[in-house]
């Protein structure tokens, strides 16, 4: 029975996943579409031609949430590698609170400590400004750097890099030439997601940043407080992009051969 | 460390050596985790603890110098009509989304392992949607279930309806619908990942090997294939379930002026005018997270006595 | 010939004096005592090169283009850099603020103007955040009506000089004439009934939201057959009254709103969203005199319409603010000096962004270019809407309408 009914409950979940994508784009372009006219009165690139203003805070907002995206993700990989390496493949004394304490940004919501955080980062100044960002962007993604390679690291063979090393290699080399390339699936899954979840961020951003650094979240937020729509499908489309470009160059690692996404899956 | 030359162990040589070693390993450890210690301590740590330092009163704006822990701001808390919905809202709809996510995405994955042919395109397809942003998300699911959205005029169009307000309110709703489906748009592709790769692993060898020797696909799946995967599936329906909990966006976009959830009640609290509601804010947000902390502990302990009674 | 001198002498002395005489009355008539050339020189030399952050709420498209492309423009000819921050609410800035001076930040605040009025300006002035020495100084000061309780008071509150008047806003109805037609439209007798003959097709925003306490304030003052008996300070017993007809009047209308009234829009962008789809056919809005703009673009239908009823709308102004601990003060009044010129006023009434402009322009030399402007035939002229114009109360007032309506009225 499941033979037959497979192909029409993925198609129905196909579907379901498309659909909203197709609302955005035609919102994006129509005019005047009122309720109940199943296609818009007539078709216009108004909001796009207000998203891809040159001047305008679309693009600020794209080239503020790369920066923001591309310095978290590498700061989080590596560091989160480390650590995931140090959990994976050694033991250390209260190597169980640390992994409690890498584990716990993901149960405690952004918001509770960024309140809380707020003060000092005023005191020190690092509200408004793109290197508390930087920072508070870590919290949430340092966690998922960590579980993905410790994952990657559990199912690692440790005698690659001392044949490495006993053949006189050096430790730099032994990292670039033999460490890397196994574990090079696991920094890319990992760099997906640090930078997916930097991009997307909302929140967090806003109480840190305070409204100067603006990211393409905060500009999106606000255009669906008014009532551009057109604009606020333009602003959506332009957003989606970036992320969905990283996911094309890093899909193979997602579900490939070496899954590195089991390191997900050790809570 | 390499030994050039052989030499005949003692017992008391080989101790010292292991001790050298595991000195010397725990100390290449600290280094490897120390930048993540200090970060997260400093940020995570010192945020949490100083939310709760100021939902006891300290570091008040208004000067209104009340020395010591004030239990006002959970008084004040636990006594509001607006945190008392907001909680059961918050609940409802992140328990919901949980587990229908769950279900689905374990359907939809066990599908897609067992579907040969398109199989890729299908894993493609499902990646999709993972690095959409939640705020795009919340707005496509707008877009598409609003009383004016683009299934109501479809609606229209087949005669089911008349009018805007005759379409069944699924965004901006009491329940919680609109945020429930954005959650389960987001959420099913992402636990459909981490069990496909679970699914990849040695478990299809052990797979195979069992239905050569003539088990049935349901006793495989029961016996071999989900206590397998469990872990992932464990792992991942804490993380939906913890974000689906503490989300701003979402519920924000899709949910109602009030009832909210707690995170949207808290973010409130925080910019409301009247200052003292600060410490309220900061109140609400630490009961989100112990009471969060709370289930996700009792969660695993029940489903690791679970799997231990197998 | 000495007391010819003498009175020679005291007659120039006189003579020269009366000019003065007149221009010093003339301008404590209007009471502002303006900065002197050599120190708005000084302002404009130490403004030169600043950045100025204007938080502001970042819900409107016209008013948002005006600020970075005509006022960012006619600052940067100064060489102050005009930079935008966009809020979702007013509060956000405040509580900026607020947080910077809890945080210690004297004199590096991040925030160094911010778009104000009413119960955040209120705020500021309990936490004693704002710089207050500024707006009656500025040279085109001399253009408003310090002595109308319209200007020097905000939401009952005396300004003090620590705010510049930027923007006036009267509420009008924006309606669908193809849904309801002018004579329904006309009165808020009228509209009441019409909404009551077509449900679904009218709500309003949840208060706080700015307009949703507006409309929840006209209704109060509806409820209670008008506003005088509750201006002043605030009276518990007059509002325990005032709130009970109130509720009652608007449960009574809830049924025949969008959703049966289970539920409003959160902002007026969301209800903004709703009219534009269709779903509803009417509502109240501070900045009614813009949706036109909204006509031109092709979000609103071209039978959209704005008006006032007889017994009239809410008006008040809104104003410029300058925090204490800012570091660009300078720059911030070089910028609110060009945002309150007669030119710069002008083009926001052209733009649609305003219904008319703070300033009394009789005095200024475009009184005949405003006189003049035309309306769009969607819009109403910024006379008519101000017709009949109903006050604000004082933010106590305020909170205790928003409070009371979400107790009797939400739940």
């Amino acid at each position: 029975m499941k033979l037959t009914l497979r192909p029409i409950f993925l198609g129905l979940f196909i579907f379901w996943l498309f659909f909203p994508f197709v609302s955005i784009i035609l919102w994006s372009i129509g005019t005047g579409w009122r309720f109940p006219a199943m296609l818009p009165e007539s078709y216009s690139l108004r909001g796009y031609k207000i998203a891809f203003d040159p001047s305008g805070d679309i693009i600020k907002g794209i080239i503020t949430s790369t920066i923001i995206a591309i310095l978290v993700g590498t700061i989080a990989t590596v560091i989160g590698s480390a650590a995931g390496r140090a959990i994976a493949m050694y033991t250390f004394r209260f190597k169980k609170a640390f992994q409690f304490l890498v584990l716990a940004p993901l149960i405690v919501p952004g918001l509770a400590v960024t309140m809380g955080i707020q003060v000092l980062f005023i005191k020190y100044g690092l509200s408004d400004s793109l290197q508390g960002v930087v920072l508070a962007h870590l919290i949430p993604t340092i966690p998922y750097v960590v579980m993905i390679m410790s994952g990657t690291f559990a199912n690692f063979d440790k005698s690659y890099e001392e044949q490495g090393s006993v053949l006189g290699a050096s430790r730099l080399i032994v990292l670039r030439k033999i460490t890397l390339p196994i574990v090079i699936p696991g920094l890319a899954v990992s760099f997906l997601f640090a930078f997916v979840i930097s991009w997307s961020e909302y929140i967090l951003t806003l109480l840190v940043g305070g409204g100067t650094v603006k990211t393409l979240p905060l500009v999106l937020f606000s255009y669906l407080r008014g009532s551009d729509l057109p604009l606020v499908g333009a602003a959506s489309i332009v957003f989606m992009i970036p992320p969905l470009i990283l996911l094309r160059f890093t899909s193979k690692y997602l579900v490939g051969r070496t899954s590195s996404v089991t390191g997900l899956g050790t809570i | 460390m390499r030994l050039e030359k052989a030499t005949v162990p003692t017992p008391f040589f080989i101790l010292n050596k292991i001790k050298l070693h595991k000195r010397s390993s725990e100390r290449k450890a600290t280094w490897l985790i120390l930048p993540t210690f200090i970060i997260l301590t400093l940020l995570f740590v010192g945020g949490f603890f100083f939310g709760i330092l100021q939902s006891f009163g300290y570091f008040s704006v208004i000067d209104n110098s009340s020395d010591g822990i004030s239990l006002d701001a959970y008084r004040v808390a636990f006594s509001s009509d607006v945190v008392r919905s907001g909680i059961i809202l918050t609940f409802r709809v992140a328990l919901l989304s949980t587990l229908l996510s769950t279900v689905v995405a374990l359907a939809i994955s066990l599908m897609i392992s067992r579907t040969k042919r398109f199989q890729s395109i299908l894993i493609a397809i499902t990646q999709f949607n993972i690095p959409i942003p939640h705020v795009v998300a919340a707005t496509g699911i707008l877009l598409t279930f609003s009383q004016s959205g683009i299934i109501s005029r479809l609606a229209y169009k087949l005669g089911f309806i008349d009018s805007t307000s005759e379409f069944p309110i699924i965004t901006n709703d009491p329940f919680g619908y609109g945020i429930i489906l954005s959650y389960l748009w987001k959420e099913i592709p992402f636990l459909c990942i981490l069990i496909l790769g679970a699914l990849r692993g040695p478990v299809t060898q052990l797979d195979e090997t069992a239905k050569t020797l003539g088990a049935s696909y349901g006793y495989r799946l029961r016996k071999i294939t989900l206590p397998y995967i469990f872990p992932s599936i464990l792992s991942g329906t804490i993380i939906v379930f913890a974000f689906s909990f503490g989300s701003y966006e979402v519920p924000f976009i899709l949910g109602e002026p009030y009832p909210s959830t707690v995170s949207v009640v808290a973010y409130q609290f925080y910019t409301n005018r009247d200052l003292a509601y600060r410490p309220v804010a900061m109140a609400l947000a630490t009961i989100t997270s112990l009471v969060i902390g709370l289930l996700v502990y009792f969660y695993m302990k029940i489903t690791q006595q679970e799997s231990r009674k197998k | 010939m000495k007391s010819k001198l003498i009175r020679s002498a005291l007659a120039v002395a006189l003579l020269v004096s009366i000019p003065s005489l007149i221009i010093n009355t003339a301008s404590s008539a209007i009471g502002t005592t303006l900065y002197t050339n050599s120190e708005w020189k000084k302002i404009l030399k130490e403004a030169n090169g600043q950045t100025v952050n204007w938080y502001m709420w970042g819900g409107g498209a016209k008013i948002n283009t005006y600020v970075n492309e005509y006022l960012a423009a006619e600052a940067k000819k100064l060489g102050v850099t005009l930079n935008q921050v966009k809020l979702n609410g007013t509060a956000e800035a405040v509580n900026k603020v607020l947080g910077e001076k809890q945080a210690g930040n004297t004199t590096s605040g991040a925030v160094d103007m911010i778009w104000i009025n009413g119960e955040n300006f209120a705020t500021g002035v309990q936490a004693k955040i704002w710089s207050c020495d500024w707006a009656t100084k500025l040279p085109n000061a001399k253009f408003v009506d310090w002595t109308s309780s319209a200007v020097n008071s905000d939401f009952g509150l005396p300004v003090n000089g620590c705010e510049a008047p930027w923007a006036t806003a009267s509420a009008g109805l924006v309606y669908d004439s193809k849904a309801i037609s002018k004579a329904s439209a006309s009165s808020l007798e009228s509209f009441i009934a019409w909404v009551k003959a077509h449900p679904g097709q009218f709500t309003y925003p949840a208060p706080p939201d700015f307009n949703g306490s507006m409309t929840v304030r006209r209704l109060f003052y509806y409820a209670n057959g008008g506003y005088s008996n509750f201006l002043g300070t605030f009276d518990q017993a007059k509002f325990d009254a005032g709130m009970a007809k109130t509720a009652t009047f608007l449960n009574d209308l809830k049924p025949y709103l969008w959703r049966k009234g289970a539920t409003y829009p959160a902002t007026i962008g969301d209800l903004e969203k709703l009219y534009a789809n269709g779903e509803v056919a009417a509502y109240f809005n501070y900045g009614a005199l813009s949706s036109w703009t909204n006509v031109d673009s092709g979000l609103f239908p071209k039978s959209t319409r704005t008006g006032t009823f007889k017994e009239g709308m809410i008006g008040n102004i809104s104003y410029l603010t300058i925090p204490f601990n800012s570091p660009n003060k300078a720059g911030a009044q070089v910028i609110a000096n060009i945002a309150t010129s007669p030119a710069a006023q002008l083009k926001m009434q052209k733009d649609g962004i305003i219904g008319s402009p703070v300033l009394q322009m009789n005095l200024t030399t475009l009184s005949a270019t405003y006189r003049s402007l035309p309306v769009h035939p969607s819009g109403t002229s910024p006379a008519t809407l101000a017709k009949n114009a109903n006050p604000e109360l004082t933010s106590a007032w305020l909170r205790a309408i928003d409070a009371g309506w979400i107790k009797a009225v939400q739940k």
